[in-house]
């Protein structure tokens, strides 16, 4: 019996083991029948897809993984409140091991209109906003991990704020995954929806509290109307033994302003796929990240901004710490149409090497097909400074601490720039953590 | 405190510093002055610890100790301070926090306890008060987007804070305007008085005028072609280094 699994295409031992989904919408139906049937027989990506040319997925092939719905511990007594921010304590929505939990949860205080749910609630209900946006922006040509989210989706958060709303604080997505012994894999479906003259933060949680192995394969879809406002941050400190595949497709009206921070420390293998499209003039988006790597872990990140207009900002600051064995890749495209006259696009990646045993791989690319635009991109691979190190020692601070305070130096200018206080000071820790766990920063002379 | 003897040094295989000697006593100011490129900061960042440079030659006593068996980070604590001609700027570390740090590593060194954030602000008050700073300052990232004027201040600051036996200050008067200098060089007198020596690297005779040396030394191309008294420093801002260099040629340079 295993080894007959075994034979079985990964993909396809996912779909026979998650059965058929539970019904949500006719619409959603037709999406997974389509998703099933573009899945069936697929192979995963190999290192001789481009796209996947530095990102080896053979070690998530060779797990057997049950849907998350299936394993026994779903509510788990845990205390969660600790997890949830202060300045989301009143809307938030909590999911364990991929599955929603009513329990950990809270909805209250919300402006006139809000909606902020369970999203497989939400298309059961037919909300038409809900039912009219799934599926439309996250596509990825040949990419299987859509697909397998679409097939097998059984939740996720559905956020609407309707026109003219603001939301002060922000709402919470968490995603805790507990330290099941038995594999699993989840694929929370997110669906957010900004109308006009909007705002709103969204910060998105995922955490593994064991060392537990598992795949997350969480699909978001953004839309803003025009003149919305949305700061979107998202943190990724799942097990590190687990593999984080996600994808993230934002579509940005005209006059509004997507701000994306992501932050990925978690998991063995993480990939993640953004793409923003603005689509009309005086847009702007922002894609910033910070990826921190040791170990044997691998981070890769995927991202396209898509101009298509004119008199659009785009600004990307990607920040990579590698330590250990560690391999952070970086591909960037970043695409000006014809049309997109007066872009201005700002893209940075810059990699940091502790160690001499990590890997940092960077690939900016710029498409650019209108004339008058102001580009700029720039991709580093190095160490810490030498003469701020000895600045910092001729001041008496000893080689570690030294290496400790240029390394958060280094991480801290994608962190301040995010707006809500205590997501800084969680990621701050993370960054010590991080520094001081550190064998380089401790090691070397 | 300082004993140089017979300092050679070299950076990526280049000999810089071809043979100093210099001695400097506690209570001292030593001015060193000397044209563009003949080593005086090079002399400065070797006595710092600065690790690009490789001493091939020669030996350096501090306080009776081997001061090139030392890390950076050892002279520092042990009091050797360095304020840099080109101070740079450090990302994401504010200036309070390093000041405290590197206080905390003195404090600990003469076995006193380490100072909380407030016990620290108290501290520092004065000292930003004697340099005229705006405690504003100590909450921006070390140097960031100072101007160059004000760089150089910080550097005096972190040096009051810090109160080091052994200054080495390489142009701290370059980029300062006429108020600043003499504020700084205020500053820098009530610190470098008793116990305390001061190696002062200079273009100008201009801020010798507020610091009188107890010496001036001439570097020229890696070597000391000349001691004086203060009165040196207004010989070379009359005729410049040339008739120094000339004399020494003659005398010296011409066998070697
Ligand atoms: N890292 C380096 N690589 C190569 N040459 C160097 C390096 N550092 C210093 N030098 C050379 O050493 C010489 C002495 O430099 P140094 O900075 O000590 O001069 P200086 O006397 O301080 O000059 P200035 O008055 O212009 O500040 C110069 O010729 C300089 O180019
Ligand atoms: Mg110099």
């Amino acid at each position: 019996m295993k080894q007959r699994q075994r034979e079985t295409p990964f993909l396809d031992r996912l779909l026979l083991s998650a059965g058929p989904a539970e019904p949500l919408h006719q619409k959603v139906e037709v999406l997974r029948q389509e998703a099933r049937t573009f899945l069936t027989g697929r192979q995963l990506p190999t290192a001789r897809d481009e796209e996947w040319k530095y990102c080896g997925l053979k070690s998530l092939e060779r797990e057997d993984f049950v849907p998350a719905g299936q394993i026994a511990e779903k509510d788990m007594p845990l205390d969660l409140k600790s997890y949830i921010y202060p300045e989301a304590e009143h809307h938030h929505l909590t999911f364990i091991n991929g599955v929603f939990s009513d329990r950990w949860s809270q909805t209250d205080r919300l402006p006139e209109g809000v909606i902020v749910a369970n999203l497989a609630d939400v298309l059961k209900q037919g909300h038409p906003e809900a039912v009219r946006y799934i599926g439309q922006y996250a596509q990825w040509e040949d990419d299987p991990f859509v697909s397998l989210n679409t097939a097998v989706f059984s939740g996720g958060a559905f956020i609407y704020v309707p026109d003219g709303v603001h939301i002060e604080e922000p709402v919470q997505l968490l995603f805790v995954n507990c330290g099941v012994k038995e594999g699993y894999f989840m694929a929370p479906r997110c669906l957010v929806i900004g109308g006009s003259s909007s705002s709103m933060t969204v910060v998105e949680d995922h955490i593994g509290l064991g060392d537990n192995t598992y795949l997350n394969c969480p699909v978001s879809e953004i839309t803003l109307a025009e003149n919305a406002h949305m700061t979107h941050v998202k943190l990724q400190r799942d097990s590190k033994k687990a593999f984080h595949i996600s994808r993230l497709a934002a579509n940005i009206s005209r006059d509004s302003n997507y701000k994306s921070y992501s932050v990925q420390l978690g998991s063995l293998l993480s990939r993640s796929d953004v793409k923003a499209v603005l689509t009309d003039e005086n847009t702007h988006a922002t894609l910033d990240g910070l990826v921190m790597v040791n170990g044997n872990q691998l981070s890769d990140t995927h991202s396209v901004m898509d101009h298509t207009m004119p008199n659009c900002t785009s600004h990307q600051l990607h920040k990579c710490i590698i330590d250990g064995e560690g391999t952070s890749v970086f591909n960037g495209k970043i695409f000006v149409r014809q049309d997109a006259q007066k872009t201005d696009a700002f893209q940075e990646n810059r990699n940091l090497q502790l160690s001499n045993t990590g890997t940092a791989y960077t690939k900016p690319q710029l498409e650019i097909f209108a004339d008058d635009v102001s580009c700029s991109h720039g991709a580093t691979i190095g160490q810490l400074n030498a003469e701020e190190m000895f600045y910092l020692k001729t001041r008496g601070l000893g080689a570690a601490r030294t290496r400790e305070l240029l390394t958060y130096g280094f991480a801290i200018d994608v962190i301040d720039s995010i707006p809500v206080r205590s997501i800084r000071e969680r990621l701050s820790k993370e960054v010590k953590e991080f520094t001081s766990k550190s064998r380089s920063i401790k090691q070397y002379a | 405190m300082l004993s140089i003897r017979n300092l050679h040094a070299e950076v990526e295989g280049v000999e810089i510093l071809k043979g100093i000697d210099l001695e400097i006593k506690a209570g001292e100011v030593h001015a060193i002055m000397g044209p563009n490129g003949s080593g005086k900061s090079t002399l400065a960042k070797v006595l710092a610890g600065h690790p690009s440079y490789e001493v091939t030659e020669g030996e350096i006593i501090y306080n009776g100790e081997d001061l090139l068996e030392m890390e950076p980070d050892e002279r520092a604590r042990r009091g050797v301070f360095m304020a840099f001609q080109y101070p740079v700027e450090i990302p994401g570390v504010s200036n309070s926090m390093l000041m405290r740090e590197a206080y905390n590593e003195v404090r600990k060194e003469h076995g006193l306890d380490p100072l909380d954030p407030l016990e620290f602000e108290d501290y520092v008050a004065d000292k930003l008060k004697l340099l005229d700073m705006d405690v504003r300052f100590m909450d921006r990232n070390v140097n960031a987007g100072f101007s160059g004027g004000e760089k150089k201040r910080n550097e005096i600051l972190q040096m009051a804070v810090l109160n080091p036996r052994l200054a080495l200050l390489d142009e701290t008067d370059s980029g300062l305007d006429i108020d600043a200098l003499r504020i700084v060089s205020e500053g820098i007198n009530k610190l470098a008085s008793g116990e305390n020596a001061v190696m002062l690297v200079t273009h100008y005779q201009r801020i010798l005028n507020y610091i009188t040396p107890d010496f001036v030394h001439v570097l020229v191309r890696g070597r000391i072609h000349r001691s004086g008294g203060k009165e040196l420093a207004l010989e070379l801002e009359e005729h410049g280094y040339d008739w120094i260099t000339a004399d020494t040629e003659v005398n010296g340079e011409a066998g070697s």
